[in-house]
């Protein structure tokens, strides 16, 4: 058995068994056997067909830069809320929605998934749709400059930048 | 401790009345799913770190929670909006499109959506 | 910090605030282990408060909604403020047992969703249409 096919199936089990501690919190014997088995038959039932975990890169470095998306992600979050607090609160909404395109250079089905997600939970955009590199975007707050260019360096850089870290 | 947890217990509430508010006042359907999708999901955030504050020794289970609701809130409500898309259900106002707008006739429009609305 | 200041232990009722709020108390009927204690104080009293006003809006979206997305829109945020409260159901009920129930109700709500938006998607384009919304 090679790298690239172990792979799917070491990502798997690693997954599958930090949910089981996450989930029992225990770290007695039994629990730890029992969680061993379970997650080492669900990785080897699904790992084959678990094409998402591709894109993943595993260093050390990637780890670092999962947090710093994650500390960025939450940071864009709260911004995002208070831009929209400000909004409902205000007595004639001050919004002008449309639909946008906004290309994407992630490689990965991981990849797209996470950028449309923060996507969706940062200031004024939600992701409508994924067609091959192009991700529809509903924008509540629409500029008047409307080119592909923009958009993206608008809504979708600052992720990509993060992401690029550890995904492909 | 429980200065810290009522905080945070507050601020999440806080966030998700804002976010039914925002699901009452705002116009059109997508901009709903907006209001309702983000404020929602921070707000529970806030209340699953405040009782996380308050009972510490919870945080594993809360962790969980917390990353499921920050997985799967976005995804189902992308879901949604995708298929209110395909099936054609009818924005704001239209003529802000991919590849066009029109400001002019775009304000009129949303003058004439908002006295709909409010009437 | 707290005005008023309810301590309950485990078959006695003890008030300590004159216009408390035992009937909230009364209400869920909360039967502790013993020896635990459950103060609610008036910051978390709040918060409560907020959180039932925000249930109401929705459900008020979800029953007069004037079109179907809008209910399904609503029907998706009340999960998520569902997901919150049970979780709140546990710090109250002092049981990590709620926690689970909360994550199976979040996996499952996650799943309905999606399968309704399925559904819009491929058969009911022309009926959710028609919607009188703008």
């Amino acid at each position: 058995m090679n790298d690239t096919s172990s792979r799917p199936y070491f990502l798997t089990f690693a997954i599958c068994f930090l949910l089981w501690l996450l989930l029992s919190g225990s770290f007695k014997t039994d629990d730890l056997i029992a969680g061993v088995i379970v997650s080492g038959a669900v990785s080897i039932m699904t790992a084959r067909r678990l094409s998402i975990l591709n894109g993943l890169i595993i260093t050390p470095g990637s780890f670092i830069s999962l947090l710093r998306y994650l500390w960025y992600f939450l940071v864009e979050l709260i911004k995002a809320n208070f831009d929209l607090a400000g909004r409902i609160l205000s007595r004639k909404i001050p919004i002008t929605p449309a639909i946008v395109e906004v290309q994407t250079s992630m490689q990965s089905e991981l990849g797209r998934l996470l950028l449309a997600n923060s996507i969706t939970l940062t200031p004024g955009t939600l992701s409508v749709d994924i067609v091959e590199d192009r991700i529809l975007v509903h924008w509540i707050d629409c500029p008047d400059r409307l080119d592909l260019e923009y958009n993206t360096t608008r809504i979708a850089k600052g992720f990509e930048r993060h992401l690029k870290g550890f995904l492909k | 401790m429980r200065l810290i947890a009522d905080l945070f217990l507050l601020t999440g509430a806080m966030f998700i009345f804002l976010g039914a508010l925002g699901l009452i006042r705002m116009p059109d359907v997508y901009n709903r799913i907006q209001a309702g999708t983000k404020a929602v999901t921070l707000g529970a955030m806030g209340i699953l770190t405040g009782i996380g504050f308050m009972y510490p020794q919870w945080w594993y289970k809360l962790v969980v929670i917390m990353g499921f609701i920050l997985l799967t809130s976005p995804v189902s409500s992308s879901a949604i909006a995708r298929a209110f898309y395909i099936a054609g259900v009818k924005r704001w106002h239209s003529s802000n499109d991919a590849t066009q707008k029109n400001k002019n006739t775009s304000k009129a429009q949303e003058k004439t959506a908002l006295q709909k609305e409010t009437s | 910090m707290s005005a008023e200041l309810i301590t309950i232990e485990a078959g006695s009722m003890e008030q300590v605030s004159e216009q408390g709020s035992e009937q909230l108390v009364e209400l869920i009927n909360i039967s502790l282990p013993a020896g635990s204690q459950l103060h609610i104080n008036g910051v978390e009293m709040l918060a409560l408060l907020f959180i039932v006003l925000a249930t109401l809006m929705a459900l008020y979206r979800l029953v007069f909604g004037p079109s179907n997305p809008d209910r399904i829109v609503s029907a998706d945020a009340l999960t998520v403020i569902a997901t919150a409260i049970i979780c709140i159901m546990a710090a109250l009920f002092q049981s990590i047992l709620y926690l689970d129930v909360a994550l199976i109700y979040g996996v499952l709500s996650f799943a309905g969703v999606l399968a309704l938006a399925r559904a819009i998607e491929h058969g009911r384009a022309e009926q959710s249409d028609k919607g009188e919304h703008s």
